[in-house]
């Protein structure tokens, strides 16, 4: 039995019983509302508990989907972006995306940025490029072009994002996620990215708590936001989105299981139809305003001809966490 | 597996209230009579004053000052010049007379809320300590009349936000004025019976105002009662809920039972301003229309010797024999609904497709260089874009708009084939068309609807008597007329029947919708 400490807080806690609880989860696309009256880390080793579950599982990674996010980037970029005259008005210029498409893509090892030129959707290749500068042996500017191909793609990144794979092919934290899974984690997993599962919060102050959050396992000290890969890793496993601007919530792309760390989150999100198809799980705990706690009874009543109680899991949920049958309710959406 | 308990109310098993119940003779004479008047105003859709009355009764009976004027202020009431019976009917008039005579009671005899307080405090207190929670507006008046007590030995600290509950530490009472209610009329936010720090709750209530204890449940078990179709019975929630009745009469004795058990945060609630009482005319054809108690409508009389057509007020059709009445159903041409808004339009198409036409980045830049003084300039130019049905929405101030329109001359002038003055007077007439946007957009047309409604019931008796002498030549189905010169489809609908307690949105009503739709708004 492994134990999971928080220490950085007054009082040593331990939280196993979350982590485990994401550890073990089935998915089946419930709505899962957990009310933790006094504690507001919970949503933090929960989704922990869930990331380290997908390093268990191998194809949990964004392999697949990682050509066509480069290549409808640059397609965005091309078509909609490069002429845009709006700067970067989603409402005005109804193009349908939130922000706006990158130019620069990178590649790893390389300090280069080039710029998206071109994209062939037949053969699926985006050609990319940059200006030489002029020098002596060739006193004029030249352009030099790259093409990106499908399956050779996987050192290719657009600039900002994190990319697919780590840059040395060395996991770092390796040895404590090894002991979070029990020595199941899959070491491939470790070094590349993987964007189903979502962090929704609308606390900047949590985000930023968790980054220093630092728990301790087996005698192993770590921080928690290197954990969720939060603080700028190279590789990201986890997608922290905020609930605080539109753009925030509205480019996250289709997760399989979202978190929500407040009701703010979950009521702004409601309406997002990429978000239909996820497990969600709602934390929230007593410092909920009257406002929004009204607004999902709302929600709740006005769609009530769609919901329906778990009683199985809800059950199974207060056994395994030890939260009274008052603070979990798990809903089958139809 | 674990049994499943429904384990509700967590924090709240053994919670004391003591309700202490307010009755007063002078107090009811006045509630009652501001509930007949609220009623009226409503159904004659006075409802800027409705609001305002509204307002007043709520902040009075929380308060614990002696002067009760404060029900009619900012009312037309409040002025003894104003001829009410005259604007405003008899029985409002009666009513506002009931209130002034029982204000002055209210300045004889003291205010039974704060005689109630004095009372509960200086007679028996239960504890030593108590955290008082009212809203921030009563604080002052409230403060001046517990520091009157002079109170030794208990200590009572006001709070009025969530805020300052947060920072104390356990404590044993907590007292507050009005009703526990699970909507925004509520005296006392459910966050603080969510998260209870105490362990008796002293609350001082006038008689008939109902407490709904749902507040009190975690926000969990909440989920699952609007999920599940069995109620809670409120003896559930709360142990013990202690009754002390407190009755004050003044010089004379309670004499209406009945009037006592008003609950206005109830029936007030209930007053949703938006929309208005009204009565349900069951049709043929599964049909059904809404009417205002007091709207007028056109209906026709099918007896068996002779036809009648009638203009009525919907309460007075109720009263008449349903099985033979038909309802008259037309369209109003929109020149009658909106008459003078339709007109002219043509300025604002004009500035605002070329203004869409404009490279917002570099002629948000040119704005500025022209000291345009406006907030958030990228929103607005969003917003002016826009056609709206009712206002051309334009800068506010003439001088913003001017410079909107003077940075885009070019195209302007181009597109209008003017030069530079004749821009200035197009621009003075684009002008001149937005404030009369605005003037409109206030004063509607219901005037013009009434109008022809008039006419439109002239014509049908017009066309009884010429064409349909007996109703065995009655079209049952319709007919047209010439109105005003124009065509006008009549549309006809037996009523089966009539059915009052109704709350319908305003635009529904008069309009023929399906008895699905119909049911919703019981």
């Amino acid at each position: 039995m492994k134990i999971i400490k928080i220490l950085s807080v007054a009082k040593e806690k331990d939280l196993s019983r979350f982590f485990e609880l994401g550890l073990n989860w089935t998915d089946s696309r419930c709505l899962n509302f957990i009310y933790t009256p006094d504690e507001k880390l919970v949503a933090g080793i929960f989704t922990l508990g869930l990331l380290c579950r997908d390093l268990c599982i191998e194809s949990k990674n964004d392999k697949n989907l990682h050509f066509n996010k480069l290549l409808n980037n640059a397609k965005d970029y091309l078509e909609k972006c490069k002429s845009c005259k709006y700067i970067c008005q989603p409402d005005l210029a109804k193009c349908g995306r939130f922000e706006q498409a990158q130019s620069q893509y990178k590649k790893i090892g390389e300090a280069k940025n080039y710029t998206v030129t071109a994209i062939d959707l037949i053969d699926r290749t985006i050609t990319v490029g940059f200006t030489k500068k002029p020098t002596k042996k060739t006193p004029y500017e030249n352009e030099t072009y790259r093409t990106i191909i499908e399956g050779y793609s996987d050192e290719w990144h657009i600039h900002g994002m994190p990319s697919l794979i780590q840059h040395e092919r060395k996991p770092a934290l390796g040895e404590i996620y090894k002991e979070l899974t029990n020595e199941k984690a899959i070491k491939a997993n470790l070094g590349e990215s993987y964007s189903q599962i979502s962090f929704v919060t609308s606390n900047l102050q949590e985000l930023k708590k968790f980054n220093e959050l630092e728990i301790e396992i087996n005698g192993k000290q770590e921080l928690m936001g290197k954990l969720l890969t939060l603080s700028n890793e190279s590789v990201s496993r986890l997608n922290s989105i905020t609930a605080i601007s539109r753009r925030g919530i509205e480019s996250a792309h289709q997760p399989k299981n979202i978190i929500f760390s407040d009701l703010y989150s979950f009521l702004k999100s409601i309406h997002i139809d990429r978000f239909r198809g996820a497990e969600k799980f709602i934390f929230f705990n007593s410092t909920e305003s009257d406002t929004k706690l009204s607004e999902l009874y709302e929600y709740i009543s006005s769609n009530r001809d769609w919901l329906t109680i778990n009683e199985k899991n809800t059950q199974m949920i207060t056994f395994c966490t030890g939260l009274g049958s008052a603070d979990v309710i798990i809903l089958n959406e139809t | 597996m674990i049994p499943l308990n429904t384990d509700l109310f967590k924090n709240n098993k053994d919670l004391d209230i003591i309700e202490v119940e307010i009755a007063s003779n002078y107090v009811s004479k006045i509630r009652s009579s501001v509930f007949r008047i609220l009623s009226i105003l409503l159904e004659n859709e006075y409802l800027d004053i409705a609001k305002q009355l509204r307002r007043n009764i709520f902040y009075t009976l929380k308060a614990s000052q002696e002067n009760w004027k404060s029900i009619l202020v900012n009312t037309p009431f409040e002025h003894p010049e104003v001829k009410i019976s005259r604007v405003y009917g008899e029985d409002i008039e009666e009513a506002v007379n009931e209130i002034n005579v029982n204000i002055d009671q209210v300045a004889v005899f003291g205010n039974p809320m704060s005689i109630a307080i004095k009372d509960f405090f200086i007679q028996n207190p239960v504890n030593k300590f108590y955290v008082l929670y009212i809203e921030s507006r009563l604080k002052t008046e409230l403060e001046v009349l517990i520091n009157s007590f002079r109170l030794v030995d208990i200590d009572i600290k006001i709070i009025t936000k969530i805020s300052e509950y947060k920072e104390l530490n356990e404590f044993h009472t907590l007292v507050f004025i009005g009703s526990i209610r699970a909507d925004d009329y509520t005296s006392i936010p459910s966050y603080i019976l969510r998260n209870t720090k105490f362990f008796q709750i002293v609350q001082f209530k006038w008689v008939g105002q109902k407490n709904d204890y749902t507040p009190f449940i975690t926000p969990i078990s909440r989920l699952r009662l609007l999920l599940s179709d069995d109620g809670v019975a409120d003896k559930d929630i709360i142990k013990r809920v202690i009754k002390k009745p407190f009755v004050l009469n003044g010089d004379f004795l309670l004499s209406n039972k009945n009037q006592d058990n008003i609950d206005e945060y109830e029936l007030y609630n209930k007053f949703n301003l938006d929309s208005s009482p009204a009565l349900s005319f069951e049709l043929s054809a599964e049909k059904v229309v809404f009417y205002s108690p007091n709207s007028k409508l056109i209906c026709i009389l099918n007896e068996p010797n002779e036809l009648t057509v009638h203009y009525l007020k919907a309460v007075q059709v109720a009263d008449l024999d349903t099985s033979n009445i038909f309802i008259v159903s037309f369209d109003v041409p929109n020149k009658y609904l909106n008459e003078r808004d339709i007109g002219s339009r043509e300025y604002q198409e004009i500035w605002k497709n070329v203004l869409s036409d404009q490279d917002f980045s570099s002629f948000q830049g040119a704005l500025e260089r022209s000291n345009i003084s406006v907030k958030n300039l990228k929103i607005c130019l969003d917003d002016w874009c826009t056609f709206s049905e009712s206002v051309v929405k334009a800068p506010q101030d003439k001088s913003n708009f001017i410079i909107l329109l003077k940075c885009m001359n070019a195209d302007l002038m181009s597109y209008l084939d003017v030069d530079s003055d004749g821009l200035n007077s197009w621009i003075e007439d684009a002008w001149q068309e937005v404030l009369i946007s605005r003037g409109e957009a206030i004063s509607g047309g219901l005037q013009h609807s009434f109008e022809y409604e008039e006419s439109v019931y002239k014509a049908i008796e017009k066309f009884i008597e010429t064409n349909c002498t007996t109703s065995s030549s009655w079209p049952n189905e319709g007919f047209s007329l010439n109105v005003d010169s124009e065509r006008c489809e009549i549309k006809l609908y037996q009523l089966n029947s009539i059915e009052f307690g109704y709350d319908v949105p305003k635009k529904i009503l008069k309009q023929i919708i399906s008895v699905q739709e119909s049911s919703s708004y019981r």
